[in-house]
């Protein structure tokens, strides 16, 4: 049996995000925004008695085609996982469903552009179609090596 | 000592509780080698940790069985029926005495002459009774404390916080319910709970102090010999009560602080006695509670330090320029120390080394958000300051706006807090810096609305924070504006923002909104002040002005009793303000008592009987020697007293008057309170020992020893009627009352037939008379 997978949307585009990472799914009503913040990082949440760090996937993975005001609004809903006991929430704009894939991942075999690269471990064949795997460790990641080079 | 009592206890009897199916095992398999490791360990365990007290007969037993036990295993002795039997009877009886001193204190007397005999094969019928190998759980009332993992301590104190944060917001909504729903009633019950579980939790967290300084006077022993001097340590307060973690991390500064005293500080006995000193060397360690904090405070009557040499040793490495040594103040000249690479000692010693540790001992203390401060005395002493925040992770801070966001500053580096309107206020612009002037000091000025990149509020107006460095340097951070004061649980922040350099940690307001603590020096570099010892340019000598005053302070409780008239106690003699149910208050011979932990302490003021279910705040008050505990009302506060006090005496409750706040304050005569409430501990039924207070030696060589034999030690100014005393001479027994006096002398053969006294390092005879006098009293 292969891990499920959540589906979900990241910068408009349907991805799969490995299951066994997720602590749970929580949908956002309030962001603290954090003054001079490094890019990637929207803002602070508080989950019971613990802050999240909230991380802007759209903005982390392609930050090209990233603009400010398409939407928090439109992202609600956050995966949360666990980085060496941080608390981090991702925003994703959509969740549909969880799902299992047919086989292992394969190679995307191609440049997917923007940043995706970086962050997508492979390809899944699901009931709902070919997604992509995006390991949410590695934007977490990616944004940490990014605010310790800025500074 | 009590607590390695308690933890040689409960670790032997764990080891007996685990031995027990291997026990089993081995009696049905003497040759299996694995369950005769296992034994032997465990009695080679016993005999090593008991060798540590006085359990002589622990350490006979012990030692008895791993002899024989490793003769078994060297395969020089067959592990037959009889001495399989006669090891399982020595581990029983090792648990029974065990056992006997958890709940006595004491080892048990008893002939264990028997047992010992059986190893060898002597006298086996005796031992084939005892010998049952079913007798080994503990006994049930020996077991007082359990010990726990720390993580499951962590958690259940988080699963705490969440639920005082789900009370916090449930109680908004009850806000809005009327006055008069069946709710609120359920809800304030549980509210009341709540308050008390997590005081409960919190003080899980706590330990004394005492857990720290035990190990200190041998180790300033072992240094002092081995550098030739020598060296006596007081210490005090070792009753206050710290985070275990924080009790970890000041571990290593403490050390490193007497290590330099006694290396760097005392002199040798020589030195000492051409500079008129007593040959032997003092440090004094004193922990004090004050307010949130704890003062940390140790003294040595060593050489001091000569701030010249360090000052120029601080020039000549290029740390300062002349022209600023000259205007350090004292202080400064003192925390010149603490700068890496400065040391005045002018030899390396493997003690302390050379100038490493002064500045790893101040990062370390200020990483825990603590502070230090050093003064001295050229030939007569130094004194190092260290002041500790209560607990790691709740940090007390100022909550302050700008722009949409509410932060948190630490308090311990606010120096003042004052509006932009104040009169004292001004500011002036020199390049693109700006200054603020408030009276006559100037220091920089930085908006944190700048620094953040948030557009400030309408109105002109705005708090101005006044934030001193660890290094001393000061600078005005201008907010929004200021919101309250708050104790905030510290969360770490994570990676991704502490790039950023300006945030110390993460918290929760009572809402349950995140909010972010600053960090002041992060915050001052982002600004380009200098945080360094360049960035010190006060000419002026406040700060060893504070120092002075600081001294000259009588520092006092305010408060209102319950009658309404406003009271002042003194502080030394308040140690905490405690929260009492009335189900904690009794009454018996026309007095009211409350019930603290395992004590019954005496209460006073209490002129009003709280009723069921109400809760009162009481001061606790100790002389050192008994507790006694005060009742107030809720608005308690600390403040100077002042110098002009009105005596009062025609009262005897009443010290004087004294008009604080423009009000008068009644100063409770602290003498009197506790001669007319105090009580000894009438719980204590050990047996007394007086010891006098002028002998150090007495008081840092034999008191362990007395003390471990049961026994509580009392000096030559206590009431209490001593069962034994011990003199260096005949001569001190009429200073020292006591039922039966017992005379040590200093050189090992006897005076003369007749000669009762003991030899002084004689602990066997020392241990054996005490016992006798004990076993007198019983």
């Amino acid at each position: 049996m292969q891990e499920q997978l959540l589906v979900a949307s990241i910068a408009g585009r349907r991805v799969a995000i490995p299951s066994g990472q997720i602590l749970s799914v929580i949908e956002l009503d309030e962001i603290e925004c954090v003054p001079r913040s490094p890019p990637g990082v929207a803002g602070l949440t508080a989950l019971r008695s613990r802050v999240l760090t909230v991380i802007d996937c759209a903005q982390v993975i392609d930050p090209a085609n990233y603009s400010d005001e398409d939407g928090r609004a439109g992202e609600p809903y956050a995966v949360v996982i666990d980085i060496d006991d941080y608390g981090y929430a991702l925003l994703v704009e959509d969740v549909e469903d969880v799902t299992e894939p047919h086989d292992k991942l394969s190679d995307a075999k191609a440049d997917l552009g923007g940043g995706w690269s970086n962050f997508v471990i492979g390809v899944a064949e699901t009931s709902v179609g070919a997604l992509v795997v995006v390991d949410p460790v590695r934007i977490v990641r990616g944004v940490i090596a990014g605010a310790t080079k800025a500074a | 000592m009590d607590d390695l009592k308690a933890e040689f206890v409960a670790e032997t009897q764990e080891m007996v509780e685990a031995l027990s199916s291997e026990i089993v095992a081995w009696e049905a398999d003497p040759a299996d080698r694995s369950r005769l490791d296992a034994i032997f360990r465990f009695v080679h365990t016993v005999k090593g940790n008991c060798g540590f007290f006085e359990f002589p007969r622990l350490e006979a037993l012990s030692h008895a069985a791993e002899d024989v036990l490793s003769e078994m295993r060297a395969g020089r002795r067959e592990p037959d029926r009889q001495v399989v039997n006669a090891v399982l009877a020595i581990i029983d009886r090792i648990s029974d005495i065990t056992a006997d001193i958890a709940s006595n204190g004491s080892c048990p007397e008893g002939d264990d002459s028997a047992l010992v005999a059986a190893l060898n094969g002597e006298g086996t019928e005796e031992v084939e009774e005892t010998g049952e190998t079913g007798q080994l759980i503990p006994r049930a009332n020996a077991n007082r404390t359990v010990r726990l993992p720390v993580e499951l301590l962590d958690r259940v104190m988080s699963g705490v916080s969440d639920v005082v944060l789900a009370r916090n917001e449930l109680a908004r909504f009850m806000a809005e319910l009327d006055r008069d729903n069946l709710l609120r009633g359920p809800f304030d019950r549980l509210s009341a709970v709540i308050n008390e579980v997590r005081d409960g939790m919190t003080r899980t967290r706590m330990l004394p102090l005492e857990t720290l300084f035990t190990s200190l006077p041998r180790m300033v022993r072992d240094l002092a010999g081995q550098l030739g001097k020598r060296v006596v340590i007081e210490t005090d307060g070792g009753d206050v009560e710290l985070d275990r973690e924080m009790i970890e991390v000041v571990r290593d500064p403490i050390m490193h602080l007497l290590r330099n005293a006694i290396d760097h500080g005392i002199e040798t006995p020589d030195e000492r006695n051409a500079a008129g000193k007593p040959a032997s060397g003092l440090i004094k360690l004193a922990a004090r509670q004050s307010g949130d904090k704890i003062i940390i405070e140790i003294n040595d009557d060593g050489r001091g330090v000569n701030t010249d040499k360090l000052v120029a040793k601080a020039v000549s490495a290029g740390v300062i320029d002349e022209e600023r040594a000259a205007q350090l103040t004292m202080e400064e000249r003192h925390m010149l120390m603490c700068e890496a690479g400065l040391s005045t000692a002018d030899r390396v010693t493997e003690i302390s080394g050379r100038g490493v540790g002064m500045d790893v001992v101040r990062d370390n203390v200020e990483r825990i958000g603590g502070s230090l401060r050093i003064d001295s005395v050229v030939g007569r002493g130094l004194r190092v300051l260290l002041q500790l925040p209560l607990t790691l992770s709740i940090t007390p801070a100022m909550t302050i706006v700008v722009g949409q966001h509410t932060m948190g500053v630490p308090h311990s580096f606010i120096e003042e807090i004052i509006d932009s309107a104040n009169k004292d206020v001004s500011f002036e612009q020199m390049g693109d810096a700006w200054f603020a002037k408030i009276r006559d000091r100037r220091m920089p000025c930085v908006g944190l609305n700048t620094l953040l990149g948030i557009a400030e509020a309408d109105n002109k107006r705005r708090a101005l924070v006044v934030l001193r460095l660890a290094g001393g340097a000061e600078f005005v951070l201008t907010v929004d504006k200021v919101l309250a004061h708050q104790e905030l649980v510290i969360k770490a922040v994570s990676p991704a923002l502490l790039a950023t350099g300006l945030y110390a940690g993460t918290s929760l307001t009572d809402d349950g909104r995140p909010v972010l603590l600053l960090d002041v020096t992060g915050i001052a570099e982002a600004a380009g002040i200098d945080t360094g010892i360049e960035g010190r340019t006060r000419a002026d000598d406040k700060l060893q002005r504070e120092w002075e005053e600081q001294e000259s302070r009588v520092p006092a409780v305010l408060f209102t009793s319950l009658d309404g008239t406003r009271k002042a106690l003194r502080m030394s003699v308040v140690s905490r303000i405690e929260m009492v149910e009335a189900s904690q208050l009794t009454r018996s011979g026309g007095r009211w008592r409350v019930i603290l932990g395992d004590l019954i302490v005496p209460l006073a003021g209490l002129d009003k009987v709280p009723e069921d279910g109400e809760a009162i705040r009481v001061l606790r008050l100790g002389d050192g020697n008994s507790v006694l505990t005060y009742a107030c009302g809720d608005d308690t506060d600390v403040t100077d007293l002042p110098e002009d006090l009105t005596p009062m005496p025609g009262d005897n409750e009443i010290e004087a008057i004294a008009l604080i706040d423009e009000r008068p304050v009644e100063l409770l005569d602290s003498h009197w309170l506790f001669s007319n409430f105090g009580e000894a501990r009438n719980q204590d039924d050990r047996p007394v020992c007086r010891l006098s207070a002028q002998d150090s030696w007495a008081q840092n060589f034999l008191r362990p020893v007395i003390e471990s034999a049961g026994y509580r030690v009392v000096d030559e100014d206590d009431k209490t009627e001593a069962d034994v005393a011990i003199c260096g001479d005949p001569k001190e027994s009429k200073v020292l009352p006591a039922g039966q006096h017992i005379v040590l002398r200093k050189e090992e053969p006897k005076r003369t037939k007749s000669d009762k006294s003991i030899y002084r390092y004689d602990r066997d005879s020392l241990v054996a008379a005490l016992e006798a006098a004990r076993a007198r009293k019983a």
